[in-house]
This record gives structure tokens, sequence and C-alpha cells, in this order.
């Protein structure tokens, strides 16, 4: 692979400035692109420039023989270097983790507060429907009851996914599958005149939560035992570490 | 599938036990990369904040990408974000604290300065460096860490070579060089 260390005539690399391998005076072209092979092939890395040319190169050029003989001696004392004594902090790390888990599922957000709405409203509708078998003049008692149930089962769906967001991805297909198909029959049994805008309308909560559900998990949700579950896209940008309290806290002031 | 890869997915599902078992696994790893990129004092800190962010995204974690690289990755993320806070700090201190612009050569103890001669080079020429000579990593998984090409580590690494020389060269050394820079 030989990308993108060619003539360093430009800045070769991706982001921040780089300086050229040596001072602007420093070595001409062959000289760099020699360092740079000696670097890769002491790494048994591909090399831009073969073990044959840089053997000729080495002949008539000084300077990077010493290069390459101060680079071996650097090499040498990084390898003999003893590493860095790493203390065990597993249990503190795991404690770390469960409690970071734990703060970041009691946080309150918008999102699960919407769930949380989402869940009464499905629950405001079941209330006459399941009790009093009463879901509006055109609907007979049973089918009333049926409604009742599955407005039910939704909203028990997302009051289970604000309570607790860990749960949330499990819930997302069959909450889905309800909210969705709500959605399109009413838009279509709408154009074909068996029901009106207005009526359909409370469906647009099942979508709502729907959606919110789903953010809820692109967001992660968590809780108990397992590690931490919220904040995928967080952790992957480059993002500030949320407050709290973490070692650093308790050490900050020695 | 090596065998942090298959820690993270055991813990992806499991309990604190998967978890510590990740975090055994990972961790000396996590915690050099920290060491080097800022230094060791804050390594401790450093790399548990890693490891709150690496928990957090392991729900995202897609087993077919290796773990190590993937950690390594959030470690150095971390600890950028770190150096960036610190600077802003420093600035914002107004404390003229700017790295002297010739630092002294390391002197050549046995303790060695190797962590001291790291500290010198410039951060992305630093972790290329680490992530290859110390942790033991290939280009392009270095690559992988770093989000840049293969080529682009070579190059760091190279520069970073001749950086090292460059600082390491006012101790004496053997002697059969003219050029002491």
């Amino acid at each position: 692979m030989r990308d993108d260390d060619g003539p360093p005539a430009g800045p070769p690399d991706a982001g921040g400035p780089e300086v050229p391998l040596d001072p602007p005076d420093g070595p001409p072209q062959r000289c760099r692109d020699v360092r740079l092979s000696l670097s890769a092939a002491a790494d048994g890395e591909d090399a831009p420039v073969g073990p044959v040319e840089r053997g000729e190169h080495l002949g008539t050029c000084a300077a990077c023989r010493d290069w390459a003989a101060r680079a071996e001696r650097v090499d040498r004392r990084v390898r003999v270097a003893p590493a860095l004594p790493v203390r065990d902090r597993t249990d503190e790390v795991v404690a770390a983790v469960l409690a970071d888990g734990r703060r970041r599922d009691r946080r309150p957000s918008p999102v699960r507060a919407g769930l949380a709405l989402a869940a009464a409203a499905h629950l405001v509708v079941v209330v006459p429907a399941l009790v009093v078998a009463d879901a509006g003049p055109d609907v007979p008692p049973h089918a009333a009851r049926e409604l009742g149930v599955f407005n039910l089962a939704l909203g028990v769906a997302f009051a289970v996914a604000a309570y607790r967001p860990s749960r949330a991805p499990g819930l997302r297909l069959p909450t889905g599958v309800a909210a969705v198909a709500l959605c399109l029959l009413a838009v279509v049994d709408a154009a074909l005149g068996r029901t009106t805008v207005a009526v359909e309308l409370p469906h647009l909560a099942s979508l709502a939560g729907w959606v919110l559900l789903c953010v809820l998990v692109r967001r992660g949700g968590g809780d108990g035992p397992g590690p931490g579950r919220v904040d995928v896209a967080a952790a992957v940008p480059a993002g500030r570490p949320p407050p709290g309290p973490t070692a650093r806290d308790d050490r900050d002031a020695a | 599938m090596d065998d942090l890869t298959r820690a993270a997915v055991a813990a992806q599902r499991g309990g604190p036990a998967e978890l510590a078992a990740l975090v055994r696994a990972g961790y000396p790893q996590v915690w050099t990369l920290c060491a080097h990129l800022v230094d060791p004092e804050s390594a401790d800190d450093l790399a548990q904040e890693s490891y709150l962010r690496i928990c957090r995204a392991l729900p995202g974690f897609r087993r077919d990408a290796p773990a190590r690289t993937w950690m390594l990755a959030i470690a150095r993320r971390t600890c950028m974000d770190e150096l960036r806070t610190r600077v802003r700090r420093r600035g914002r201190e107004q404390l003229a604290a700017a790295p002297p612009e010739r630092p002294a050569p390391v002197a050549d103890d046995p303790p060695f300065a190797v962590r001291s001669l790291l500290a010198r080079l410039e951060p992305e020429r630093r972790a290329a460096f680490a992530l290859t000579q110390l942790l033991g990593l290939g280009y392009d998984d270095a690559a992988a860490v770093l989000g840049c090409p293969p080529g682009t580590v070579r190059s760091r690494v190279a520069r970073a070579r001749t950086e090292l020389i460059r600082h390491a060269g006012g101790a004496p050394e053997e002697g059969h060089e003219s050029d002491a820079r």
C-alpha cells in the first residue's frame, strides 16, 4: 500500500499541521522517502522504497546512514524500556460503569417524558373503551373492548419503555407494526370515506410514541446489571464526558 | 474472533461478570495508551472514563470489527478530549505555560525517559508511535484506531522517529555520528 505519503509538496497528512520530516533546509526528497521506508521496514510494513534501492541510497548518503543508525538506537531504547506498571483496577472500573449506567437510566429526558405522555394518551382511550365498552356511537360494545385492549397494550409498552429505557429495543418492532399499520389504514379508510380524519387523529399518538421509542433505542437505553446502554452517539464522536462522579472528582483536588 | 472481541460480545448481553472480563482483558492496553497519550498520573482516570464511553457505546458494537481497535479508538478520543480541555484551561488561566521551545535533551537514565521522550512528540505522532511501537499494532490497525489511512500512520511514525532522534540527540551516544543536531 503506497498511499498518501508521496512527495510532500503539500502536507501529506490529513488533519493537523504536519511539519516535514526535517526542517525546510533539511534533506532532499529522496532522503525523506528513504527514511520513511526505513521506518516502515523496521516495523515490517510496506515501504515505498524497496530494500535494494534503500541500500543503494545508504551507500551514497552519509546523512541517511546516520539517520538509520540513530533510528535503530531509538528503537532499541523504546524496546528495552520497561513497560509502565498497570494497576489492576477491574473492580473500580466495573463499579464506575455500573454506576454510570444507573445514573443515565435515572436521568430524565424529554424523550422519556414524551413516551410517558404517549402512554397516558393511550390509557385515556382505554378507560372508557374497556370499562364502559363504549368507543363511540358506531362501535359495538365488544369491539370497543377489543379496541381498549389494543390501546392498553400499546400504552403499557410505551410506559415500560419510558420507565426502563433498556427494554425499549424489544418493544420497537411490535409497537412499530401497530402504529404504522394504524396510520396507514387510517389514511386509506379516510380516503375511501369509511372514516374521518378527525376520528382517526388520535392514532398520531401511537405514531408519536413509536417514533420516540425509536429515538430512545438509537440513543441506547440502559439500566440493570449490564453495562449502561445509553448514548451510543455520545461515545463515538468526540464529546465531553458527561458530568458526574468519576475517579477524577475524587482526586482532582490532590 | 479474538478473545477481546469475544469478551466485548459477551459483555453486550451479559452482566457484571462479563463486564469485569471485558475490563480485565482490555484495561492494560487502554491504560497504556492513555498513559502515553496524556500522562501516567492521569491514566487511571482516563482509562476509567474510556471504559465508561466504551460501555455506553457497547450496544452499537458490531462483532465483525475487532474490539481492540474499537476500544483503543474510544480511549484515544477520550485522551484527545482531555488534552483539548487542558489546552483550553491553560488558555483561560493565562498561564504562559507553553512548553519551552527547545526542551533540554533527555537524560539517559535507566528508568529512561522513553516516556519523557515521547511526551515531546506532537500528539498525532505520539499516538501513531505509541500504538505501533508500544502496543504492537500493525499500521492497518493503528490506522483504524486513528481514523486515518495506513499511509498516514507510516509517515507519522517516520516523523516521530526523526523527532525522537533529534530529542535524544543531545545525549552522548556511541559516537560514530558527526552531525549531532
